[in-house]
């Protein structure tokens, strides 16, 4: 019998073969199972982010309307008492207003009620029980 | 292919290869279907993720400007005029001379501010761009507070939000 060239070839590539080790098929299980893990993570992190941009512009928005609301009122010398009105939550928000009065004799703002003529509110905008935006601003009896 | 002999005389050494059980195929085809499954599901939930990420920023992006260019507009403006036809309305200094006019873009699906002063357009600006329908914005006036509502779209996402900005006194 008589082999060609290409037999021969053939011959000397399949007594060469050796296979792939258990070694490194885990090997290649293990970079695959590593590539797959850090895709899931990056899918997890841009979920967690864009999540995290959606609560902090709502928020803004409604600490900002809220905020627009006691600017556009009149001036509540006690605000305890007769509260400056209340912007509509977005559902899973929560609005909360704080006042502080000016204190003419030390410069300083106190929660304690008092008419002095300034008061410094802040606006607290929460979701999940974590605080998502928090602003203040001054409302000036004039 | 050359091959003038038989597979047996060509590579002699086959003769004595076990090959593989039947178990040990079925047991690398369920490997392989195992790895192929959760490399196909990852691909198939990155590309939605991605797709929903990209849409959610798109509408939290046109909340976000429209939000800042009329809080700008309306912190300088003294009276809101409502418009008509695809206008919904100017707002106004109080000696008229500069106005910011509101209007849909129906074409690009957008908010469009444009400014005039003394009645000449001096600039045009796209300050929400996923507006699908002119319904999907309006303005509303209670004394000097504008009350403005935005829903922006983009793919399955939707969202929708109130704003509420005072206009100065004088």
């Amino acid at each position: 019998m008589k082999y060609s060239s290409t037999d021969h070839l053939l011959q000397k590539i399949a007594r060469n073969e050796k296979g792939a080790t258990l070694v490194e098929e885990l090997m290649t299980v293990a970079i695959i199972g590593f590539g797959i893990v850090i895709l899931v993570a990056m899918i997890t992190t841009g979920v967690i982010g864009v999540r995290q941009v959606d609560d902090k512009v709502l928020a803004e928005s409604l600490a900002r309307s809220q905020l627009e609301m006691i600017k556009d009122a009149a001036y509540e010398a006690d605000p305890g008492a007769s509260p400056y009105s209340s912007v509509t939550p977005i559902s899973g928000y929560i609005v909360s207003v704080s006042i502080e009065y000016w204190n003419a004799g030390t410069g300083n703002f106190t929660p304690t009620q008092r008419n002095d003529g300034l008061q410094k509110v802040t606006v607290t905008v929460s979701t999940g029980g974590t605080n998502i935006v928090q602003t203040a601003a001054f409302k000036v009896d004039r | 292919m050359n091959m003038t002999g038989k597979p047996r005389d060509v590579f002699p050494h086959f003769n004595q290869e076990r090959g593989t059980s039947i178990v040990e195929v079925l047991v690398a085809m369920s490997i392989s279907l195992i790895v192929f499954g959760v490399i196909a599901t990852s691909m198939v939930q990155f590309f939605l993720v991605t797709r929903w990420g990209n849409s959610q920023l798109q509408i939290t992006n046109d909340i976000q400007v429209a939000s800042l260019w009329l809080g700008r507009d309306a912190l300088e403006a003294s009276s809101f005029t409502a418009g008509t036809g695809n206008v919904y309305g100017i707002l106004n200094w109080p000696d008229s001379s500069h106005q910011f006019r509101y209007s849909y873009d129906a074409l690009d699906q957008a908010l469009v501010r444009e400014h005039i002063v003394d009645g000449l357009l001096q600039t045009t600006h796209t300050v929400a761009r996923y507006i699908l329908d002119q319904n999907d914005v309006s303005f509303s006036t209670s004394g000097s507070l504008l009350t403005v509502s935005i829903t922006s779209t983009s793919g399955d996402e939707i969202k929708s939000v109130n704003i509420e900005f005072s206009m100065r006194a004088r």
